[in-house]
């Protein structure tokens, strides 16, 4: 899992931080029942406070994308589209994907910049 | 995010596919001779055994164990066949043609099986005629005769099997843009596969039910470490950021790593368990291996070391480490 941060970016750390592990999730990178770092590690290797990256499991935590347990860290949940329509719509997109041959990967990759925009 | 591998050119295909033939001709054929073997001894012993064989034998070659006989024998087929073909399935599915040590490999595994059955076919004659097997002892000319064996069928795989191809070019890393501003990380994992912590299970079930049934105290030792062998090596936490790389087991030992500084080269190569003698954690004169898997893999040059880790994504690994380093370099965007 990449995680790219931005200090000079007006998007708080912390929800790039976010942002970071969802995408990771998104792409397949990262995947259910796997452990994110641990927040000390992560605060250190991206060289940021330890209260940011909690901040960022806190909140991921929340959504339900993530859970957190005392001696087991931060676990990937698994999670299904809940909304039909997307869940259609993820449907559609993948048929024209197969279709017209654009691979998954790069899918994600426009995916991925359609939510940068 | 998975990347595709690019496809080897046809001739390599096939020279990979001829290695393959070969090595897989050669191990299961001396699996098959050995298996004839056994059972050819016991075809020709048949009715001269008596009703319980010695099977363990203490330090003076005297017996210290026994085992009705037909158990006895039934026990040794099975270690003979299934040890062998247990071991040709596990590196099978690693591809362990490909790799450096694809002679030596092939070669234990043939010679592990040529002892097997050398052992369990002289200990079998020497039952033969036999009113009470506490009189069967085990000499050192027995001792010989199975390792003189075994180096001989070994020597002759060396020799039958051709030698390794070379590894192939190592693909272009594309650095990761790492502007003055920017943090940037990546946190990976290298995993084994499912055949190998199947494998590695089902191992241990067998050593679990010996021990049950040998009753000898030791060999839960045996199993501990078996049980620690597979929980430390089955995976393992790699993380790639502006200090170098680091990895460690995910129970926290073994760990390593390779300081930005001190890296010389990057690279995303083809490896296979073959490439390093096996799964794991592979220590080896000038290398290091976290293998647990065939296919891609990061690749670190420190000095004259090299540190080989079978990642998830290596190419975005080796892509933010080169990025790093560039930046270290003061070639960073």
């Amino acid at each position: 899992m990449l995680i790219r941060i931005d200090t000079a970016s007006a998007e708080p750390l912390y929800a790039q931080i976010v942002r970071a592990v969802r995408q990771g999730v998104a792409r397949g990178e990262i995947r259910p029942g796997d452990r994110l770092p641990a927040a000390r590690e992560l605060a250190q290797s991206l060289d940021v406070n330890m209260h940011t990256v909690l901040r960022a499991y806190g909140e991921l935590r929340d959504a339900g994308d993530i859970e957190l347990r005392r001696g087991r860290g931060a676990t990937v949940v698994a999670r299904r589209v809940a909304n039909s329509k997307v869940s259609k719509a993820v449907e559609q997109l993948l048929e024209v994907a197969r279709q017209s041959g654009v691979s998954l990967e790069e899918l994600h990759e426009a995916l991925d910049e359609g939510a940068d925009r | 995010m998975t990347h595709k591998t690019p496809a080897p050119d046809k001739a390599r295909r096939q020279a990979e596919e001829r290695l393959r033939s070969r090595h897989l001709l050669v191990t299961v054929s001396v699996t098959a001779l050995a298996t004839l073997a056994y059972l050819l001894t016991l075809l020709l012993t048949a009715g001269r055994l008596p009703d319980t064989m010695a099977t363990h034998f203490g330090v003076g070659g005297q017996p210290d164990e026994f085992m009705r006989t037909w158990v006895a024998l039934l026990f040794q087929g099975a270690v003979v066949v299934f040890l062998p073909v247990a071991l040709l399935v596990t590196f099978g599915f690693a591809n362990w043609w490909k790799g450096e040590f694809a002679r030596a490999l092939s070669a234990m595994i043939s010679g592990l099986c040529a002892v097997l059955a050398t052992m369990f076919v002289v200990l079998t004659v020497a039952h033969v005629g036999v009113a009470d097997p506490a009189e069967v002892r085990l000499t050192w000319q027995m001792g010989l005769i199975m390792l003189g064996v075994g180096v001989a069928v070994a020597m002759l795989v060396m020799f039958l099997l051709p030698r390794s191809l070379p590894r192939p070019e190592p693909s272009p890393v594309v650095p990761v843009e790492i502007a003055p501003n920017y943090r940037v990380s990546w946190f990976g994992k290298a995993r084994m596969g499912q055949t190998f912590v199947i494998t590695m299970a089902a191992a241990t079930v067998l050593v679990v039910a010996a021990t049950i049934a040998s009753n000898i105290w030791w060999m839960w030792l045996i199993v501990l470490m078996m049980i620690l062998l597979m929980a430390g090596l089955s995976s393992f936490d790699v993380v790639v950021d502006s200090r170098g790389v680091r990895w460690r087991s995910s129970v926290g030992f073994p760990r390593g790593a390779v300081r930005l500084r001190d890296i010389t080269d990057i690279s995303v190569i083809e490896t296979s368990p073959g490439d390093f003698g096996g799964y794991g954690v592979r220590m080896m004169p000038g290398r290091i291996g976290i293998i647990t898997r065939n296919g891609h893999a990061l690749r670190v040059v420190h000095g004259d070391r090299e540190l080989v880790i079978t990642v998830d994504d290596a190419e975005v690994a080796a892509g933010v480490l080169e990025g790093w380093r560039l930046k270290g370099r003061g070639q960073g965007a």
